[in-house]
């Protein structure tokens, strides 16, 4: 999967009107919440069989540090 | 452990929750007035509406209804129903057992084996289990299994994380003896190291209200967590990412070694329910199982709220009410414990009623009066029932 197509996604879970790159400040978005862990703990596990946690996400800022978490499945 | 069952046939199931209906729309000053967040919830975890009981109704109420109307299907297994098992973690009392009173309330005969089990979300298939064992032992000819939650007395409706999720529900489930009968294949587990994921914190032995009132006061006061939710010692505590981590790292493989146990794939299976925790949870489920969401209902948790240890036969009746259950099934319950049981059978015909509306007895006790009843009582004005 590649940036973009990660990003088109992200938006659609976070089910935001706001476009996102890899700098967009999550943590300012109301929409970055546990409802949002839940979607991306089981997208990560789907597409690159990959488990975090909420712990894990808890940290992140940015779309780029999620895609720090993909073990390599987003290009 | 996994163990199969043989000679043991689920007869009927029925399903009853309160008339009361709340819905999400309905409770957008929660969610500081944002129909945005509201439509979130219901997207993606399938909130909508749940049902919660009028004060003075309990589990056991919604339980002993779905049984009347149970027995009254079956008016011969009434003499014969040699174990009464209530699974519920909202029991009437701390003692006696509600089962005991249940069998007085239905009249079931006094040679009727009574007693509670504390399970929740798995208690369902706890019970299937035991009763299973019994019947299949020879230890009872019939079972009775009566499975429900009604956490709403009380609860805080401010707090976003439990009271906007549960809702109440009851069910009663005949179990008999049939040579005919396909085998039942259990999987059942427990891991206590998750204990305080969801619990009660108070109220029973290990913080328990003492006699100076002062010292109650912190008990049956609210805490704010960072979201605003209020929380109480004596109310249902529950760290939503823990469960849902759970559910992610032991379900999927639980269903997987029960599968392998009775030499069968996803694709042997007609319908896979599941403890309905939220839709998230149970889409979820049923892909990381390698199962089509098809097979996998979550209808009832949008209808009725997760109804704990009532979930799985609300979603049976809320699917199958007015048909037969028949094919190859598998039930999984998962969560307070924690705990998760599963169970694989190839089902012929189980006779399912639609989930049932119940409605309150209007001239029903209320709480001020059962108190004012005891007062009585401990000062010898009144007898006790006897």
């Amino acid at each position: 999967m590649t940036r973009q197509e990660f990003f088109a996604s992200l938006q659609d879970m976070l089910q935001c009107d706001q476009e996102l790159d890899a700098q967009t400040v999550l943590t300012d978005m109301e929409e970055w919440d546990s409802l949002a862990f839940m979607v991306l703990i089981a997208f990560f596990d789907k597409n690159f069989g990959c488990r975090i946690t909420f712990d894990m996400l808890k940290p992140c800022r940015t779309p780029e540090d999620l895609v720090a978490l993909s073990g390599g499945g987003i290009a | 452990m996994f163990a199969t069952l043989h000679n043991v046939r689920v007869v009927a199931v029925r399903s009853a929750v309160p008339s009361q209906e709340i819905r999400l729309d309905d409770e957008l000053e929660f969610y500081g007035g944002s129909a945005k967040k509201v439509a979130r919830l219901k997207a993606t975890l399938g909130m909508d509406r749940r049902r919660v009981c009028p004060d003075g109704v309990t589990a056991s109420d919604l339980c002993a209804h779905a049984a009347r109307e149970l027995l009254q299907a079956y008016p011969d297994a009434r003499d014969t129903v040699d174990a009464l098992i209530f699974v519920s973690q909202s029991p009437d009392w701390p003692l006696p057992a509600t089962a005991c009173e249940l069998q007085h309330r239905l009249g079931l005969p006094k040679n009727c084996a009574a007693f509670d089990v504390n399970q929740g979300c798995a208690g369902y298939v706890y019970g299937l289990w035991l009763g299973s064992s019994l019947v299949a032992s020879g230890g009872a000819r019939r079972v009775l299994l009566l499975v429900g939650d009604a956490h709403s007395y009380g609860r805080d409706v401010r707090n976003r994380i439990t009271a906007s999720v549960f809702g109440d529900g009851g069910s009663a489930t005949l179990l008999e003896r049939d040579e005919q009968a396909e085998p039942m294949y259990f999987g059942l587990g427990s891991d206590g190291s998750g204990f305080e994921t969801i619990i009660v914190p108070a109220g029973q032995a290990r913080i328990p209200f003492v006699r100076d009132p002062e010292q109650n006061a912190a008990l049956v006061s609210s805490t704010l967590d960072p979201g605003g939710n209020p929380w109480q010692m004596c109310e249902t505590f529950m760290d939503g990412g823990g469960v849902f981590n759970f559910t992610m790292d032991v379900v999927p493989s639980h269903i997987s070694d029960l599968l392998a146990s009775a030499g069968k794939t996803p694709a042997d299976v007609d319908w896979l329910l599941l403890h309905q925790a939220n839709r998230q949870i149970v889409e979820n489920l049923a892909a990381k199982s390698g199962f089509a969401l098809e097979k996998a209902p979550a209808d009832s948790f949008s209808k009725y709220g997760n109804t704990a240890s009532a979930s799985i036969p609300v979603a049976i009746c809320d699917r199958f009410g007015g048909e037969a259950l028949s094919g190859q099934v598998l039930l999984c319950g998962y969560g307070v414990g924690l705990a998760w049981a599963s169970c694989l059978c190839g089902m012929r015909g189980v006779d399912c009623a639609p989930v049932i509306d119940f409605e309150a007895d209007p001239a029903r006790p209320t709480r001020e009066e059962r108190i004012r009843r005891w007062e009585r009582i401990f000062k010898g004005e009144e007898k006790i029932h006897d």
